[in-house]
């Protein structure tokens, strides 16, 4: 086989162009691992062989009768169970809509179909995209591929899972909080929290529309571009997207760093900060300095505040949707998640708007002082090691609260905020987990995060580790 | 009735669930606090001219152009 799906996007659509290998095959292959490894780490909800297999032969006789095909043709996919495809079942990681069969498909989906990628099926999530570990009382948690004892990040659980474990070579997730983030950063993949509104949100199960954004994991931060390029853009579906001009993120990829100014942030970002976490950002700034960047520290402002705000926001928004059944069937919910849209049943409307009316003043401050003269800012993703998943359910409710706190303590900001940023692999844990800095940015700068990560990873090659385990040579044989 | 209590009851009344209230009366301290947080900040930076739009006006000063 020419290419393989840890080879990822870019280069398999490119050997199933040139004829070197056919959709069909990758499909087959990326089915039977999603059945088997995908399933082991309790990563997949379901499988649609036939369906993917129909698509994939679609695209194989399209290249064969020299058709022109899509930048994603062929190339296999799963996605978060929140994405609606009509008729499909999407549960949302939830028992409450266990059965729901939705009568729409996703913007994001419908880009991904018309640039040729192959739909294999869904995958875990947290339920209702409300826990940052890939918690799930109802399915089960979802499984670290590094260490099945460790908690995968969430709530796009499984799209972690599915890439890290080269089942698929992308997924999309969606992030609230940081749950595209958080599961890039603990299974040790690329993935892109977009700027608010420049992924339509129509037809992806909402939690807080003010703070969700819709973005794809994948290894290489190349393929994250390509998919970036493909998804984004004005849809008349969710009014709040922007029409960016096309095709600017995978352009954007020189390979080069020189002369690019990055902000290493302090204070907030630099408390709490595990020893081998700060160790691994230290490291990955002493390769920027290599590839021609410089780096200043900068101090960032009230980072309690702006996470207060977020959770006001979050809170208040997901009441409002869930409030008729937090009220008729309370007990469908798993306890850690009912306790997180609760509070905001609580909140007077004029905090609320107080909320929103202080987002733009607060996103300027903090790109002023964080970001400040900078290109960019480069902050660790995750303060901590991953966690184990006892440390994450086990033990008092403070203890299990003190813990998620830090795992979202760098991210939920940012979404308050609504800046784009990418989480990539900077370094391994002593215990052979990966960590992840998040490079952030300015409105509409995913070009050039993306730029600066596929530069960082032509020359490290963290993202290419594969977990321990996978017999991939078999495999590809 | 406790302030807290108050809060409880007012929040679960208006949302049409007494039970809602007398459960969730354990978010009280998260909610306390953030208020007083949000509301602390909104008197510096909240004023007539203020707009829930504010963050899609400043976004619209970096949108990029083809």
């Amino acid at each position: 086989m020419s290419a393989a799906i840890e080879d990822g996007v870019v280069a398999l659509a490119s050997a199933i162009a040139r004829g070197e290998t056919t959709s069909e095959a990758i499909t087959r292959t990326a089915l039977s691992r999603l059945e088997t490894r995908g399933r082991r780490f309790n990563g997949v909800v379901l499988i649609e062989a036939e369906r993917a297999l129909s698509q994939a032969r679609e695209v194989d006789a399209a290249r064969a009768a020299g058709k022109p095909l899509g930048l994603l043709a062929g190339v296999p996919m799963a996605h978060k169970d929140l994405f609606y495809r009509t008729g499909r079942i999407a549960a949302c990681g939830s028992k409450i809509r266990r059965g729901f069969k939705p009568s729409l498909t996703a913007t994001a989906l419908s880009r991904l179909d018309e640039a040729g990628a192959v739909d294999c099926g869904t995958l875990h999530m947290a339920e209702f995209a409300l826990s940052p570990t890939g918690y799930n009382e109802h399915e089960g948690h979802g499984l670290n591929p590094w260490n099945p004892d460790h908690v995968c990040g969430g709530s796009s659980s499984g799209s972690g899972i599915a890439v890290a474990s080269a089942c698929v070579p992308a997924a999309l997730g969606s992030d609230t909080g940081g749950s595209i983030r958080h599961p890039s950063a603990m299974c040790g993949v690329t993935g892109l929290k977009p700027t608010h509104g420049a992924v339509s949100l129509a037809g992806a199960m909402p939690l807080s529309a003010t703070l969700d954004c819709v973005g794809p994991l994948a290894r290489h931060a190349r393929d994250v571009a390509r998919l970036h390029d493909v998804l984004a853009g004005y849809d008349a579906a969710d009014p709040t997207t922007f029409g960016a001009p096309p095709g600017r993120c995978e352009a954007a990829l020189t390979g080069h760093a020189r002369g690019l100014r990055m902000a290493r942030p302090v204070g907030y970002y630099a408390e709490a900060l595990d020893d081998e976490v700060a160790a691994a950002l230290d490291e990955a700034c002493r390769v920027f300095t290599e590839l021609g960047a410089t780096a200043t520290e900068t101090t960032p402002p009230d980072m309690g505040r702006i996470n207060s705000l977020m959770h006001l926001v979050m809170s208040v928004e997901a009441a409002t949707l869930h409030r008729q059944w937090l009220e008729s069937q309370p007990q469908d919910y798993a306890d850690q998640v009912r306790g997180r849209i609760e509070p905001g049943l609580f909140y007077p409307a004029t905090r609320y708007v107080e909320a929103l009316a202080m987002r733009g003043p607060l996103t300027r401050e903090w790109i002023e002082t964080v970001i400040g003269a900078a290109d960019c800012a480069i902050l660790p993703t995750l303060p901590l090691a991953v966690p184990t998943i006892a440390e994450t359910t086990d033990g008092s409710p403070e203890d299990v609260a003190a813990v998620i706190g830090r795992v979202t303590r760098n991210t939920r900001g940012i979404n308050y905020l609504g800046l784009p940023a990418v989480a990539l692999p900077c370094g391994f844990s002593a215990s052979g987990l990966p960590i992840s800095m998040q490079i952030v940015g300015r409105p509409w700068s995913e070009p050039l995060l993306l730029r600066i990560a596929d530069a960082f990873q032509r020359v490290t090659c963290l993202h290419e580790a594969l977990p321990p385990d996978l017999d991939l040579t078999a495999e590809n044989t | 009735m406790k302030q807290e209590e108050g809060l409880a009851f007012v929040a679960g009344d208006l949302n049409n669930s007494l039970e809602t209230a007398a459960r969730t009366a354990r978010h009280r301290p998260l909610v306390l606090d953030t208020n007083a947080v949000v509301r602390k900040a909104a008197d510096q930076l909240v004023s007539l001219d203020s707009s829930p739009q504010s963050f899609a006006a400043l976004k619209s000063e970096f949108e990029p152009h083809s």
